[in-house]
């Protein structure tokens, strides 16, 4: 079943992939200075207004999520296109549909003052005290919708085609291995199980998002039908909470197929490996419950659940994954490069921020925690320092292997430079929640200033780094094709 | 011209004939029940008010010409109505008490009608009138006793009344504001209250001035 | 084959009964959930006769099928605004719209459907589902009556109408994307 198949072109589909890698890389970059604005007006140091500072939190979570998401999908697709028939079409659509929806999104934001943060939150696109207008609040609706029916459409397209080669969603994550049906050695790829997952979970995900947003839309065109908002919410971050997780395992494939190839030795797929990703695929369906922990009408039933599949939740997958990234790394006499370098750091980096998670996915903790900063603290450090670190990777991937474009000095040191960067932004959220600093506050006391300012200072350096990381790639996008490696056509393990 | 040139314009074609199909189907956007559409609809047609009988709660008869040269704020209700009715009446007397002291009765009429007279006799209404500080007089509550006469009004106003099978009605609810001669000049959210009363009393003041 | 034109026109024929027609109106849930679908139903057995007997003017207007799709969608979305149901109770000419509009959204779709590729049946059978939902949504929480000839009652009726439907939907995509679909191909 592993026979590479499907895509005759490779070579000009890097093309497609890398024009998804600058947009989301370029546009991770420049959401990095809408966040240094945010801390530096937290710390004191510059002067933002209430309102202004609110549209930045809007665009920085929407633009974030948006653009990760976009370049890890590039990611998704660029491996799984070697394994089952992806329609190049569906993935221009895809981007254009992207394009469409970010431009109306930042229009809502910045022309029209929408400031409802990414979650839009029912009823408060259609209730804003005036703060903006029903033009703000449909623009950024209906960019979102515009957004997701993108998203939509490529899952559509990768679920799909799995289910063309391997029979059911099912079979595409070794359900019949598991069961003993099939020998370990037919079992799908690895690609294809993660793929698998993630078009599960965000065909689910996008659909409560159309939902959500189509009856938000209704809401602000008629505010006199109105809807349950505890359903509403659940919604909300039934779409918001799993499209975001997805992105580390869209992501994450880059590591599975790098990893291998560096340090030249098989990484097999194991039963375990199945399993796991399995109780992942299942679990992050349902933890989303873990953004309501405060909401006290919830069935208690179901907050517990939220608590205890948090726990459970990426540790499966985690496991795994880093336990098989250190089984192939260890001893292999594997060659270092930024992308290898930056795959490993990734792996480093989803460890250590799935621990704030937990923590915070604790009931009691969470009532006293989730409006602290200690929350951003945990996912600028799974993001910053997991998923977006893998993107990168994967981005000196595709260069080493598609062009004669060499590493220099310089991205030895913006990889040093960005991890501790990066680590330096989380450890102050982490910090600031710690001292009870209230998350989206526009103003902060003086007490709670400094983390603040240290965190905006590491953000500089941030984008620094950043920025380097996408000269790189861009330089690797004007040079294409200028090296025939042989790492390129070599199937993966 | 060739097949794609032909299929894309076809396509074009569709597009528009549904964007249209929405346009014209929801009055440009505006109105996506039929109550909005009988709102619109309404101030389009601008229908005077029909010439009935009403029955007051102190019992005097007296057919609506009676308020001609005043303008008439009304609203449809019954009295035995447990939802809507009740909110409806509390918002029209914070309508009522916004309108100037000196203008009531003279340049202005509230007028709560009753659709279920059935029930709704003249000792019923003043009781009911109690409850909401209405003095009978600026503003009055009456009942319209020949069927005909009613029916004929709701029809004109598209008030739809609806028994709900356990002795209430279902019905539709705004303000309605009346003109000198009984033209109807607006139909509004009972919710808005405050702009409503803006409404009228800029209305009024416009008139005096004119 | 006369079958579909049959059964298209005598569904349609039973439909305009006076009787049944008001009978079916007076209920929220039959007008929405019975009298619609077998409406476009109806169109589409009409349609898969019309198809065999004039193929060409199918092909010249609607050759890609994404046209025809476009239309069923905008036309079934049409009657699902709240208003128009309302509407189509109070005056005649929306009733007359009702009884032309769905059975060509019936024939539009049983020529487009087959023209489409998978991707596109599967995003607007998602389309509805969450439609549906929504819809669902609406009518069962809604606070006060959303249409002017019905009551809250049926209106909630209606909404758990609408839940259910979804349900299905939902249960038919898992077992569809979790059975094996290979061999299926393969015959």
């Amino acid at each position: 079943m592993s026979t590479v198949i499907g895509n005759n072109k490779p070579k000009s589909n890097n093309k497609l992939i890398g024009t998804s890698l600058v947009i989301g890389g370029v546009v991770i970059a420049a959401m990095m200075i809408f966040g240094i604005l945010m801390l530096l007006a937290q710390g004191g140091v510059i002067s933002v207004s209430d309102a202004m500072f609110y549209q930045f939190l809007t665009i920085h979570g929407t633009g974030m999520i948006g653009a990760a998401a976009l370049a890890a999908a590039g990611v998704m697709w660029y491996f799984l296109s070697r394994y089952v028939n992806l329609s190049r079409k569906v993935f221009i659509w895809f981007l254009a549909l992207v394009l469409i929806g970010v431009v109306m999104v930042v229009v809502g934001v910045f022309s029209f003052k929408f400031a409802s943060a990414w979650t839009f939150l029912y009823p408060l696109p259609a209730i804003s005290a005036s703060a903006w207008g029903t033009i703000g609040a449909l623009l950024y609706l209906i960019g979102m919708l515009i957004l997701g029916t993108g998203f939509l459409l490529l899952y559509i397209d990768t679920g799909r085609a799995i289910i063309k080669t391997y029979g059911s969603l099912g079979k595409g994550l070794g359900w019949d291995v598991i069961s003993g049906k099939k020998r370990l050695e037919d079992a799908p790829p690895k690609v294809v199980v993660a793929s698998t997952m993630v078009t599960i979970v965000n065909t689910s995900a996008l659909i409560a998002g159309a939902t959500v947003l189509i009856m938000n839309i209704i809401n602000v065109i008629n505010p006199s039908f109105t809807f349950d908002p505890l359903l509403a919410k659940n919604l909300t971050y039934a779409f918001g909470h799993i499209f975001a997780n997805a992105i580390i395992y869209m992501a994450v494939i880059v590591v599975y197929e790098l990893l291998p190839k560096y340090a030249n030795r098989k990484w097999a797929v194991t039963k375990l490996f199945l399993v796991a990703w399995t109780m992942s695929t299942v679990f992050t369906l349902l933890i989303y419950t873990h953004h309501m922990l405060m909401d006290f009408a919830m069935p208690k039933w179901m907050l517990i659940m939220g608590q205890a599949l948090s726990y459970a939740n990426g540790l499966p997958v985690l496991v795994v994954t880093a336990y098989g990234a250190l089984q192939v790394v260890h001893k292999s006499g594997i060659k270092w490069d930024m992308a290898s370098g930056l795959a490993f750091l990734s792996m480093f980096g989803w460890t250590v921020g799935v621990v704030p998670a937990i923590v915070d996915a604790t009931i009691v903790v969470n009532h006293v925690m989730h409006n602290t900063k200690w929350v951003p603290g945990h996912f600028h450090m799974y993001m910053g320092l997991g998923a977006v670190v893998m993107l990168f990777s994967f981005m000196y991937y595709l260069a080493k292997i598609d062009s004669n474009v060499k590493e220099s000095k310089l991205d030895k040191i913006a990889f040093w430079c960005y991890a501790l960067a990066i680590f330096s932004v989380s450890a102050q959220f982490l910090v600031s929640g710690a001292l009870s600093t209230p998350r989206r506050w526009a103003i902060h006391y003086p007490g709670w200033m400094t983390p603040a300012v240290f965190g905006a200072i590491a953000g500089v350096f941030l984008v620094i780094a950043t920025s380097i990381f996408i000269i790189h790639f861009v330089r690797y996008m004007k040079n294409r094709g200028t090296l025939g490696s042989d790492m390129n056509e070599q199937e993966t393990a | 011209m060739n097949k794609k040139q032909h299929n894309f314009l076809i396509l074009c074609l569709s597009i528009i004939i549904s964007f249209l199909l929405f346009y014209v189907g929801t009055n440009g956007f505006q109105a996506f029940t039929a109550e909005s559409a009988r709102v619109y609809r309404l101030l389009e047609e601008k229908p005077s008010f029909p010439d009935v009988t009403l029955e007051d709660s102190m019992n005097r008869v007296y057919p609506f010409t009676e308020f001609k040269g005043k303008y008439v704020f009304l609203t449809f209700i019954y009295t035995s109505c447990t939802d809507v009715c009740p909110q409806l009446e509390m918002n029209l007397a914070e309508v009522y008490q916004q309108v100037p002291k000196e203008l009531l009765g003279e340049e202005i009429v509230f007028l709560s009608i009753s659709f279920d007279p059935e029930r709704d006799d003249p000792a019923t209404l003043e009781k009911y009138q109690f409850f909401f500080n209405s003095d009978g007089e600026t503003w009055r509550m009456a009942r319209i006793t020949d069927e005909n006469e009613l029916t004929a009004l709701l029809d004109e106003f598209g008030v739809i009344v609806i028994p709900d099978g356990y002795g209430g009605y279902s019905h539709n609810s705004a303000f309605y504001f009346v003109g000198r001669d009984g033209e109807l000049l607006e139909v509004m959210d009972y919710k808005k209250i405050d702009e409503a009363a803006v409404k009228v009393v800029n209305t009024l003041q416009n008139d005096m001035e004119g | 084959m006369k079958k579909p034109l049959i059964i298209g026109s005598s569904i349609l024929l039973i439909l305009l009964i006076p009787p049944i027609r008001v009978y079916m109106e007076s209920i929220m849930i039959i007008h929405m959930l019975v009298q619609l679908p077998l409406l476009i139903i109806a169109g589409w057995f009409l349609g898969d006769y019309m198809i065999s007997k004039i193929p060409k003017v199918f092909i010249l207007s609607n050759d890609n099928g994404v046209p025809g799709i476009i239309l069923f969608v905008a036309i079934t979305m049409f009657w699902m605004l709240p208003r128009t149901l309302d509407e189509a109770l109070t005056f005649p000419m929306y009733e007359l719209f009702k009884f032309v509009s769905l059975p060509i959204s019936g024939i539009l779709l049983v020529d487009s459907w087959g023209k489409i590729n998978d991707l596109g049946r599967i995003f607007i059978y998602l389309n509805y589902l969450s439609m549906f939902a929504l819809m669902g949504w609406l009518y069962l929480d809604s606070p006060i009556q959303i249409c002017n000839n019905y009551l809250v009652d049926q209106q909630k009726v209606l909404g758990w109408g609408f839940i259910f439907i979804t349900a299905i939907m939902v249960l038919y995509v898992v077992q569809y994307v979790f059975t094996d679909q290979s061999e299926l191909e393969e015959t």
